[in-house]
């Protein structure tokens, strides 16, 4: 062991450094992240410009069809909606902070990484994926507008293949972004285990009191997707029918 | 010279003077150039995102540890299919040539890489001559746990030398 301590001190530990600046400071900000606290923001950050994106389009239905009180519904229905998930997507991103933040011992980093995406982050992906169909159904009712200069009636087949689409991205969305997670989880797992047989049950223990009190904001969320998405399909089958 | 500028310069001074065992760490979690530079670059990252809110209440060094150790246990390969040990004799540079004590310095070091993440920090932690407190600071475990950890670790060290010398 001797050995090693002086073989550590005769490394050069100058070698293929570069020297830090201003300018380096700012490439390394904009730089591609290799941690898993890095690769979960970008998923929120992803989102936050699909949501941006999703906005857009929904300001743009706005302007552009006034003459349609029904087209303007759906779209002031969908702005509202995706006003509530970015603002619950804002309380998700900074719970991730704080649960992040690496400048706390090992154990407690590990420990509320994995509470935050065992139990915060499948809600916060859920909202994430709700994006995909704010966004989708604008860009439909944009695109009939601009290509017919009003909004075509759809058949029931264009009907059903639409919602397959919108259904088929948010579900694909969600499953992808938990499939990520997966492997991280089981990262942090191996870490935790290898650091203290204890700090494995320690944080066990902290995921099973987040479920608990996660249970009415799960209801919350519930609620208000599937209330917002019936009040959406039911005025979307009035115009169309 | 506006505050964030006086920010940033005061923590590229720290970087700077700290640059070496950033280096260090780089080098015993990761097993080629890129994947060195793309932690050296997270761990920077990492530690400017953190030095905003940097306190003072731990020691800077200890801050410092944490913030770098924490980034490279939690880093992940771009190709998570391969298998996470690195070849630290590979990466690291030798200040002084002497062939012997290189050689089994280097067959060292060859073990430590296939120690897992944890294992390797807290051996890194006493490569740099850090006390048991600080120790159990940075990692969050008793300072009892990092001396029965340390034995452990020497352990399994003598064993993969072994197999080593056998290979």
């Amino acid at each position: 062991m001797n050995d090693l301590r002086n073989g550590w001190k005769n490394i050069d530990e100058f070698a293929g450094i570069p020297g830090i600046g201003i300018t380096s400071v700012d490439k390394f900000i904009q730089g591609r992240s290799v941690s898993i606290a890095g690769k979960v923001r970008g998923i929120f950050v992803r989102d936050f410009i699909f949501k941006t994106l999703a906005f857009l389009f929904i300001a743009l239905n706005l302007i552009l069809g006034q003459s349609d009180s029904d087209i303007w519904l759906i779209n002031a229905i969908l702005g509202v909606l995706l006003v509530v998930f970015t603002m619950l997507g804002i309380k998700f991103y900074r719970e991730f902070r704080r649960s992040a933040d690496p400048a706390r011992s090992s154990r407690d980093n590990l420990t509320s990484l994995l509470t935050f995406l065992k139990r915060r982050f499948p809600y916060a992906a859920i909202i994430a994926a709700t994006t995909y169909i704010c966004a989708f159904l604008p860009v439909i009712l944009l695109y009939f507008n601009v290509a017919y200069g009003y909004f075509k009636p759809f058949t029931p087949e264009r009907y059903i293949v639409f919602s397959f689409i919108g259904i088929l991205g948010t579900i694909s969305g969600y499953v992808l972004d938990m499939r990520a997670v997966k492997h991280h989880i089981q990262h942090i797992r191996i870490c935790l285990s290898n650091l203290n047989d204890n700090a494995l049950a320690l944080a066990s223990q902290n995921i099973e009191l987040k479920r608990k009190m996660d249970h009415i904001i799960i209801i919350l969320i519930q609620v208000v997707i599937l209330l917002g998405f019936l009040g959406v399909i039911v005025i979307l089958k009035n115009v169309l029918t | 010279m506006d505050q964030i500028s006086g920010h940033k310069v005061s923590f590229i001074r720290l970087l700077e003077e700290n640059r070496g065992i950033i280096h260090k760490i780089c080098m015993m979690y990761t097993s080629n150039q890129a994947d060195k530079e793309d932690l050296y670059q997270e761990i920077c990252l990492q530690l400017w995102r953190s030095y905003r809110t940097y306190r003072a209440e731990s020691k800077f060094s200890t801050w410092l540890y944490r913030v770098a150790l924490n980034t490279a246990i939690s880093s992940v390969r771009k190709d998570s299919r391969r298998v996470e040990t690195v070849e630290l004799e590979h990466t690291a540079h030798f200040v002084a040539r002497d062939s012997e004590k290189e050689g089994m310095t280097r067959m060292l070091f060859k073990a430590v890489s296939r120690l897992n993440k944890v294992d390797r920090a807290i051996i890194l932690l006493w490569l740099e001559e850090k006390e048991y407190a600080e120790i159990s600071e940075v990692m969050g475990i008793s300072q009892s746990a990092v001396s029965v950890r340390l034995v452990r670790i020497r352990e399994k060290l003598k064993s993969i030398m072994k197999n080593l010398e056998d290979e």
